[in-house]
């Protein structure tokens, strides 16, 4: 497929601090996993961005907690980065939405811590986020569907 | 005026919704023309399928009944997150990650004593293997699910269709041009 429009181009341009919203969930390494769960139910939210002085340090997300935690015999007292991903990638806000998109597609992760210039935590992009994002990208695609697409007339017209 | 069946020639009464004759739907899925001409990559979005983007790799489907400890096991056996629940051959539910975090870890000791019915999501959105691939961007867009369901039209399963197949999609395609 050949791609020109504008649209793709700018989202390839397009900076991810113009997107985000901002929520950011962090805790400590040493945040028991009791507590982190406690903190993710919460807050409604799939990740914690593990934080040491504004350090991004790891991820601890939903998968850590399904893969690694539950029906196992793990003491939930255990600070969280025994189970964390070590130093997720990071990406700063001025950088392309596109190169957020290719990480996602390439990666298992579904959220990107974001840094400054100091490499400090400033936020976090997840994939919902993302996704909203690109239906507003292509808002005559994405919302100007029908209400109800299989709805099938049962009569015929008037009467 | 007179209009004729498209496929058999047989003029069926204005405005009937099939043709009596063969039995082929005269009415048209509406799906919104893109008002940006000539944009390739708009347009498929709303042409093609969400079939392309499927591997029917992620399909997993369990029971009310069987114990969330069960669907654990079998998530970390086979690095999956998401499962469909069905019940007499009809969806009745989802089970994914998330549902585990925020309805059972933590909640209930033992998870072999707990039923995927008492923590599931009920009645999910889905989509049809022939739906526009935008149709699947919307419901997750409008509804914040990383996975939807797809359907055939009698209800059997096709395939769970992730976020990131998705994100796939884009990526591939944006780096085509």
């Amino acid at each position: 497929m050949t791609m020109t429009s504008t649209s793709e181009r700018r989202l390839k341009e397009k900076k991810i601090g113009e997107i985000i919203n901002p929520r950011l969930i962090q805790a400590p390494p040493t945040t028991s996993v009791e507590r982190a769960v406690q903190i993710m139910r919460d807050n409604k939210s799939a990740y914690i961005v593990v934080s040491d002085k504004k350090r991004v340090v790891g991820m601890f997300t939903e998968s850590d907690l399904t893969q690694k935690i539950l029906n196992k015999p793990v003491d939930w007292a255990r600070p969280i980065s025994d189970f964390m991903s070590e130093d997720p990638v990071v990406l700063r806000q001025d950088d392309t939405v596109g190169r957020a998109v290719d990480l996602m597609a390439e990666q298992d992760f579904y959220h990107i811590p974001l840094v400054n210039e100091k490499q400090q935590l400033v936020n976090v992009l997840s994939v919902r986020t993302l996704v909203r994002f690109l239906a507003e990208f292509y808002p005559g695609e994405v919302y100007n569907l029908p209400p109800n697409p299989h709805q099938i007339a049962e009569q015929r017209e008037g009467g | 005026m007179k209009t004729s069946c498209p496929f058999c020639g047989y003029e069926p009464p204005l405005g009937a919704d099939h043709c009596d004759q063969c039995l082929h739907s005269l009415m048209k899925r509406d799906i919104p023309a893109s008002r940006r001409k000539g944009n390739v990559f708009q347009d498929a979005l709303l042409n093609e399928p969400v079939s392309e983007l499927l591997t029917g790799l992620d399909l997993l489907v369990c029971s009310p009944d069987d114990s969330v400890q069960k669907i654990i096991d079998i998530f970390q056996k086979d690095k999956k997150g998401c499962v469909l629940v069905y019940e007499n051959k009809k969806m009745v539910g989802i089970l994914s990650n998330r549902d585990l975090v925020l309805h059972a870890a933590g909640v209930h000791k033992d998870l072999s004593r707990v039923k995927v019915e008492e923590v599931m999501t009920r009645d999910p959105s889905f989509v049809r293997p022939d739906d526009p691939i935008a149709f699947a961007i919307n419901k997750m867009a409008m509804g914040g699910y990383r996975h939807v369901p797809v359907l055939r039209p009698d209800g059997t399963p096709v395939s769970i269709l992730l976020i990131r197949d998705i994100l796939r999609y884009l990526s591939a395609s944006k780096k085509n041009y």
